[in-house]
């Protein structure tokens, strides 16, 4: 792909893994390792697998959500190596899928210009293994308010969902925060991120969007965004 | 088996077990123990294990959410009265739960036991306040942490020298299992919902305000009563014969702790359910959870404090008392910092303060950085403990050098440290300081033959110290890297032209989203 100017930009993906929270060191040597730029972790909580589990306090892990940014044709290296040293292949080991990017800001682009060049002359040189864009995954990303992720997660399992990651998060209200001595009060969120199969996607969206809706008092925000590329989640 | 569940029994042995080892060696090799006060040590381990990973697993599920949901709740009214009065009732009644607290007084002579708590509980209720106060206004930590240490040590002055270890050591006592990870979660809470960039750092810093108000409450108190000197009655070795005895002696303390524990709990329960009704915060899955939570808090702190009552005091008694009268006395201090650096891991409420601190700083603190920092303090604190037994050096030569250096530190390390350090020496000083490290203490105290008063007392004190000094130490090598890296980072400018141009992908380029 090139811009107007003829010069070839590197098309990035806004790769995502979720793994346990202890692993997540593992990960950022990666990352070191095959100098991936920009990543951010954010503390999310693994829902469980059954109701009493989690009542008994021994179903949801923690979980770290690390998002990062890189070129099309590094990611099936940096997913087979972090699926490597990870076992993402094992069952509850963790997740990673990328998400294409409609737009990005020059600056940032520039950055990845020296690995752009490097990673050209690969993709001359050989057959370089393409990420999958043949996308069977979507993931729905829910913004609930405060509190309602476990009834959530309930109504979306018996949709058909095998699981999903929660991560606190704070809105931010158009019309501008309360304020109380200077300090501006704001409305704790949830993001749900459920990583479904094409098919089973309507319908738990159609489930938790009935239950826990905008016309609900769980207020919630439900879309879904193309996936292209997955590992370590073994559906069927 | 499942994974949170190997998780919470892996970090309890591994807690506990160094330092039954470290004590089983020297009853071996350096002080040979009745067999029966052995026996009791290995049950009281083996009930520690059970009871910690209990504690951990609740405090996770029940003391955490609810503290931290208090905490936002209470900003949220923005009605600053009301923040204030519930803060104060909070931390009365949390004090008056702590059962570390009840130990304490029931070994302080000349003042009635309920008298001692009331004044803590006023202290801390009213430094908890303050303490919230502080978030809200952003007044700088080291800056009321200045004055107050301050004010304190300018109180000593009019207190009778007997009383000042006891007061020192209340502060430290104060903060136990029940009150730390409620009150680390509170202001985890306050700070949550503040979106300006300091929050991060005003996380912190609770703990070590509410440690001052009991030690400020206890010396004015001293200076009305007057105790007589060393009253604490010498402790005896419960005779132990038969593995029965054994199971006797763990069997008639337990509905003793049964009680305090269920009457502390209570107390928080009935706040919470008050809470509840009027924020209606939490949904019906949470609180089944939490309520599951708070059970869980209470098996694990029976079964913690009855183990380490029953278990470990006779044996840091008969270990320090043998040894303080023994020709090898120097040994103590090797001992001492050999049991120190592993001791911490066995204090529950550390284990909570760490994982704090890693969620706060999103891993950028690990707990392994935490851990190592409180157990270097740790040991520390006893090497001079018993150097200062030893000798007979007056507490306040190295209370008062100690914390000027710790507050002088505060100028020149990162502001999240300065909280999390002196946060810390409230937490390290726990269950395990009043049961294991107390009686050692006052057994090596009296093996030398000193006094009991100004000596033994004062271990509680020095524990709460050197983790300020030794946590921020770490925060200033933790600045340094920090500074490196964005000096690096300043050597490779990013290019800013063109900065608010976006570049569009086509969408046929990125995927073929065909829905």
């Amino acid at each position: 792909m090139t811009n107007s100017d003829g010069i070839k930009i590197p098309l990035l993906k806004c790769v995502i893994f979720i793994v346990d929270w202890t692993k997540a060191q593992v990960v950022t040597d990666i990352f070191e390792q095959e100098k991936v730029r920009f990543h951010f972790i954010s503390k999310g909580r693994g829902t469980a697998r059954s109701d009493i589990l989690d009542i008994l306090g021994i179903g949801s892990t923690e979980k770290a959500v690390i998002i990062c940014l890189e070129q099309d044709i590094g990611v099936p290296v940096l997913l087979k190596e972090v699926a490597k040293k990870l076992g993402l292949h094992n069952p509850g080991a963790g997740i990673a899928f990328t998400l294409p990017l409609s737009g990005i800001n020059q600056p940032i682009l520039q950055v990845f210009k020296t690995s752009i060049e490097k990673n050209f002359n690969i993709s001359i040189e050989k057959e370089v293994e393409k990420v999958s864009t043949e996308t069977k995954f979507d993931l729905i990303v829910s913004v609930v308010n405060q509190g309602y992720s476990d009834e959530f997660m309930t109504v979306a399992r018996e949709a058909g969902a095998t699981g999903g990651t929660v991560i606190n998060a704070r809105g931010i209200a158009h019309q501008g925060p309360v304020k109380f001595f200077g300090i501006s009060v704001q409305d704790e969120k949830e993001i749900i991120t459920i990583l479904a199969t094409r098919e089973k996607k309507a319908l738990i969206m159609q489930a938790v969007s009935q239950a826990f809706g905008i016309n609900t008092k769980a207020g919630g925000i439900i879309f879904s965004l193309p996936v292209d590329g997955v590992a370590g989640l073994d559906l069927k | 088996m499942n994974k949170i569940l190997k998780e919470k029994i892996r970090e309890a042995y591994t807690s506990v077990l160094p330092i039954s080892v470290i004590v089983l060696v020297a009853s071996v090799v350096l002080v040979p123990m009745p067999t029966g006060t052995i026996l009791m040590f290995i049950v009281g381990a083996a009930l520690l294990i059970v009871g910690m990973g209990f504690f951990t697993l609740g405090a996770d599920m029940a003391m955490m959410p609810m503290g931290e949901g208090i905490g936002i709740q209470l900003t949220k009214t923005t009605k600053l009265v009301l923040t204030l009065v519930i803060s104060f009732f909070m931390g009365v009644i949390i004090t008056i739960a702590e059962p570390d607290l009840q130990v304490l007084a029931a070994q302080v002579p000349s003042v009635p036991p309920v008298t001692l708590i009331l004044t803590i509980a006023l202290g801390v209720g009213l430094f908890l306040s303050l303490a919230i106060l502080r978030i809200l206004f952003k007044i700088r930590l080291s800056i009321l942490l200045l004055i107050f240490y301050g004010v304190v040590f300018g109180v000593t002055l009019f207190t009778p020298v007997n009383f000042i270890p006891v007061a020192f050591d209340s502060g430290g006592v104060t903060t136990g299992p029940i009150t730390v990870p409620f009150i680390l979660a509170m202001g985890v809470g306050v700070a949550s919902i503040r979106s300006d960039k300091d929050s991060q750092d005003d996380s912190f810093g609770l703990v070590a305000l509410c440690s001052i108000g009991p030690i400020l409450a206890v010396l004015i108190l001293g200076m009305f009563f007057k105790p007589t000197g060393a009253e604490v009655g010498a402790f005896a070795i419960p005779s132990v014969e038969t593995t029965r005895d054994v199971i006797e002696h763990f069997a008639i303390e337990f509905p003793e702790y049964t009680k305090d524990v269920f009457l502390a709990l209570a107390a928080i329960v009935v706040f919470f359910i008050i809470f509840q009704v009027v924020s209606r915060r939490y949904q019906k899955h949470q609180l089944g959870r939490i309520f599951i939570g708070f059970l869980y808090t209470f098996i694990g702190l029976v079964v913690f404090l009855t183990g380490v009552n029953v278990g470990f005091i006779p044996v840091g008694h008969f270990l320090g008392e043998q040894l303080g009268a023994s020709p090898y006395k120097w040994i103590l201090v090797p001992l001492g910092i050999l049991i120190g650096y592993f001791i911490v891991a066995a204090e529950p409420a550390v284990h909570v303060l760490n994982k704090q601190v890693e969620e706060i700083s999103r891993g950028t603190i690990p707990q392994k950085a935490m851990k190592r920092g409180l157990s270097i303090g740790m040991a520390a604190a006893l090497a001079i403990t018993m150097v200062r037994i030893l000798l007979g050096i007056p507490i306040m030569w190295i209370l008062i050098p100690g914390y000027a250096f710790a507050l002088i530190l505060t100028f020149f390390v990162p502001r999240i440290f300065t909280g999390i350090a002196f946060d810390s020496g409230g937490v390290c000083s726990g269950p395990m300081t009043s049961t294991f490290l107390l009686p050692l203490a006052m057994g090596v105290c009296q093996g030398v033959g000193g006094n009991l008063m100004t000596d033994a007392f004062g271990i509680v004190a020095m524990v709460a110290m050197t983790p300020l000094i030794v946590i921020q130490i770490m925060g200033l090598l933790y600045g340094h890297k920090i500074k490196t890296a964005t000096k690096l980072a300043e050597e490779q400018v990013m290019d800013t032209t063109g900065a608010g141009e976006i570049v569009e992908y086509r969408v046929e380029d990125s995927s073929d989203d065909k829905q």
